[in-house]
């Protein structure tokens, strides 16, 4: 998969640092709905059998 | 489980934020390989962790005298251990059960009696961590002289359990550098790859494994269409959940500042099946070129050398998977591809110089056929052999048996 | 700094907003959010499906059905009181509601496969402790008895609860659940070990509340069998689909030997044949029953709570010997003095129910449910203006 194309789009800094705090905003969303999915009949990991 | 459990979220809780904040590496040490035994401790209990205190004080001693035929012993009795914890009911019952079935009972009774409930947890990861360790300081490299440096490298519990397997070589002086200095840099960056891999693992692998579960107890009565959605969802699942466990073992590494090496590169979008073994599971199938199939002969001997070795080699890999016949055949299944990969060129003349150039012009077919190939290989896997068929046949509308 | 640096600071910040920020929702949610026009956990809102409502869930359910000046009926206990057997509409707690008239609010919090003093037990237990006026209202059978607050499906409603500080200090029910934690195999200990762990950071965090929220309301993100294709969908789009009784011909027939088996194990476990041909409660059985129901309800639930011994279809039980029946018969009325001789009300239900009255062996039909609600509804007078 080429993703070359992609250093080239550079976009304003405020606008980039103003996505990395989105993207923090829904990881910390993410880490929260990890606690409740915890919660559930749980997969163990298929290769920690090995 | 493991990192998915609540004991880890309030270990982690407690663990990363007084790592972060003992900013001398000679406090952080000793912290880190708390953190990494209270870990293995509790997930391992204490029939787990023994038998690797065992081979792990020999391994580390063996090594620090650097005498070649003790690095051999070392590495017998790590491999030996790695057969007797996971592989001794094969064995008895499989292997010497087909020859002398009364023989393999009274084995089997026997070996029971000694053997604990389940394998050490992560000793196939282990073995293969220490037999390395053993191989370099017997080619001459230079040992871990310090012990704490050792037992980390040993008991790293990010990936303690499922890998990616570790070079030493590059993981003490990425070590030292975590211990020195996490930079701010480092922890976004871990946390940004434990969420890629909590939703790999956690949204989608694990929702994949219900259906699969389900839709698996009754294969029969899909559709032609259903079930080769079935394969896709098979072939998704396997990558979803392990290289989103990967992804949690190099994030959380990460925020201790050390870099674990990487286990996955786009493997399903391999165009060739020896593009797919540099794409999947790399430290693992990195370990074993170096040292099994490099070992065996390799490529040095002649093709039909180089093709008996790889069939070995891949046989191997299915049995460090589990010791089941399915998984060999999963590896033969492989050794067979890789054979074809490499001499159709050669061996079917003008036909074969014919469609390596078809697949040199049409990279999208080689994709094709190696994605087709892996995912059938998955059915082996995942099945016991006449099941798997029996999966394929219905693939292809066919009813067999 | 650097803008590398400024913007790890800034994913970071953004974490842990993004994660406080939900555990804020969470906690808002935990006061308002429970299904619409609620009757009951139906299949569709309960663990079967995996949906697991929280504690906070169940007191917001009956708090808000429950007006000052009235009492509260909450029905705990398995899946007969649930009402399976019983499309919506004719559910019997709907029954209940309408004999008990406008003085009482019913609320149905019973759970499939619960045991009494789980889920709807808190809860009333809960609202007993600010001086709600509350009855409850509960089913079992001889052997199971009060069953365990925590383990099992509804297990983790008993940490939750527990951990939000709901309960009433109950030191013999401590002493008893620590020593069955002790007893408990290693992985089931483990087990137990992270649900209290979960209910511990629920009372922190909310992530129970919040996302169950999420999956009634907008979506619903754990793939299971039961909904398949449909198992994203927001469960409030998700009616109470429970189905109407079988004919009669084609009810008991599913499973006899072992449900025979089952019906006859409720009283070959407990009775022993005593002096001229009377069956008497084994010692042993008799002290059990006697200690987990000591251990296991609160002394104040006590006499707010009428607990119903469920029988088994007469179908089943014309299939025993007239010594087996008698036996069975002594059993119920043995074990249902022994619930009385520690101050709570018990009856036995399913005397003079037909075979209509049921669906299976143990579940009622909505011609039985509308027996239970008049039974009930005469006890509950009865307790509450003794």
């Amino acid at each position: 998969m080429s993703l070359r194309f992609l250093p080239k789009l550079t976009l304003p800094a405020p606008v980039r640092l103003l996505g990395r705090f989105l993207l923090g905003l829904a990881i910390g969303a993410l880490f929260h709905y990890m606690l409740y999915r915890f919660s559930l009949p749980v997969q163990p990991f298929i290769y920690v059998a090995f | 489980m493991i990192f998915n459990t609540y004991w880890f979220i309030c270990f982690s809780a407690v663990f990363f934020p007084v790592y972060w904040l003992l900013f001398r590496p000679v406090w952080r040490k000793p912290w880190l390989l708390a953190g990494c035994a209270v870990f293995h401790y509790h997930f391992a209990g204490p029939a787990g962790v023994i038998p690797i205190i065992v081979i792990g004080v020999a391994t580390y001693l063996v090594a620090l005298t650097r005498r070649r035929f003790l690095c051999a012993a070392g590495i017998v009795l790590c491999v030996a251990a790695l057969c007797f914890y996971k592989y001794a009911l094969f064995f008895c019952a499989d292997l010497l059960g087909a020859f002398n079935p009364g023989a393999a009972a009274a084995l089997e009774k026997q070996v029971r009696t000694v053997l604990p409930g389940a394998a050490p947890l992560g000793i196939s990861f282990f073995a293969f961590e220490f037999v390395h360790y053993l191989v370099e300081v017997w080619r001459g490299q230079e040992p871990i002289r310090r012990p704490g440096d050792f037992v980390l490298f040993a008991i790293h519990f990010p990936s303690l359990v499922a890998g990616p397997i570790k070079r030493y070589p590059v993981y003490v002086p990425g070590l030292q550098a975590g211990l020195a200095g996490v930079t701010v840099d480092d922890v976004a960056a871990g946390a940004q790859r434990i969420a890629l891999g909590l939703v790999k693992k956690i949204v989608l692998a694990d929702n994949l494994t219900l259906a699969i579960s389900f839709y698996g107890d009754g294969f029969a009565g899909l559709s032609t269409g259903q079930a080769w959605l079935f394969l896709a969802a098979l072939s998704a699942r396997i990558l979803l959940d392990f290289s989103g466990y990967t992804d949690m073992a190099l994030g959380l590494s990460r925020l201790l500042g050390v870099r674990l090496p990487e286990n996955f590169n786009y493997p399903y979008a391999a165009t060739s099946l020896q593009d797919f073994w540099q794409r999947w599971h790399m430290s693992l199938t990195s370990w074993i070129r170096d040292y099994v199939y490099i070992p065996l002969g390799g490529n040095r001997h002649g093709r039909l050398r180089q093709l008996v070795n790889g069939l070995i080699v891949f046989a191997l890999c299915g049995l460090w998977h589990g010791p089941a016949w399915h998984f060999v055949l999963w590896g033969l299944w492989h050794g067979v591809g890789l054979m074809i990969n490499f001499s159709y060129a050669t061996i079917l003349g003008s036909v074969g110089r014919g469609l390596a150039g078809v697949f040199a012009r049409l990279p999208a077919l080689g994709w094709v056929v190696t994605l087709l190939y892996v995912a059938f290989g998955w059915l082996l896997f995942f099945y016991e052999p006449l099941r798997a068929w029996t999966m394929a046949a219905k693939l292809f509308a066919l009813h067999w048996p | 700094m650097t803008t590398t640096r400024l913007s790890s600071w800034l994913l970071l910040g953004g974490i842990l907003t993004g994660f406080l920020g939900s555990a804020w929702q969470g906690r808002l949610a935990s006061a308002y959010s429970k299904p619409g026009g609620f009757r009951r956990f139906h299949q569709r809102i309960s663990p079967d499906t995996i949906y697991y409502p929280p504690y906070a869930m169940l007191e917001a359910l009956a708090l808000a059905r429950w007006q000052p000046g009235k009492t509260l009926v909450i029905i705990g206990g398995n899946s007969i009181l649930n009402g399976v057997g019983q499309p919506a509409d004719e559910l019997w707690s709907l029954r209940l509601q309408e004999l008990l008239g406008d003085s009482y609010v019913v609320v149905n919090l019973a759970f499939r496969g619960a045991y009494p003093m789980q889920g709807a037990a808190l809860v009333a237990e809960s609202l007993l402790r600010r001086d709600i006026a509350v009855l409850f209202v509960a089913n079992t059978n001889p052997p199971a008895a009060t069953g365990r607050a925590p383990g099992g499906a509804s297990g983790y409603l008993y940490w939750q609860a527990q951990y939000q500080n709901q309960l009433v200090p109950f030191a013999a029910r401590a002493e008893s659940i620590r020593r069955w934690l002790d007893s408990l195999p290693p992985l089931e200990r483990q087990q137990q070990a992270e649900e209290r762990l979960g209910a511990h950071l629920e009372a922190w965090f909310r992530q129970q509340s919040l996302w169950h929220h999420v999956g009634y309301r907008h979506i619903f993100t754990v793939w299971n069998f039961v909904l398949a294709r449909d198992f994203w969908m927001p469960r409030a789009s998700l009616p109470d689909n429970e189905p109407s009784a079988q004919p009669l011909h084609d009810r008991f027939q599913n499973f006899l030997p072992q449900e025979m088996a089952i019906v006859r194990s409720f009283s070959e476990s407990l009775a022993v044949p005593g002096a001229a041909d009377q069956w008497q409660l084994e010692a042993g059985s008799r002290q059990r029953l006697s200690a987990d129901i000591e251990t296991s309800i609160v002394p104040l639930l006590r006499p707010r709570t009428l607990i119903l011994l469920c029988e088994n279809a007469p179908y089943y039980l014309d299939q025993l010997s007239p010594a087996e029946k008698a036996r069975d018969a002594f059993v119920y009325s043995a074990c249902a003095q022994i619930w009385r001789d520690h101050g709570i009300a018990c009856e036995v239900a399913g005397a003079g129910f037909a075979p209509v009255d049921y669906i299976d062996r143990a579940h009622l039909s909505g011609d039985g449910g509308q027996k239970l609600a008049q039974l009930v509804a005469r006890k509950i007078t009865q307790l509450n203006h003794p």
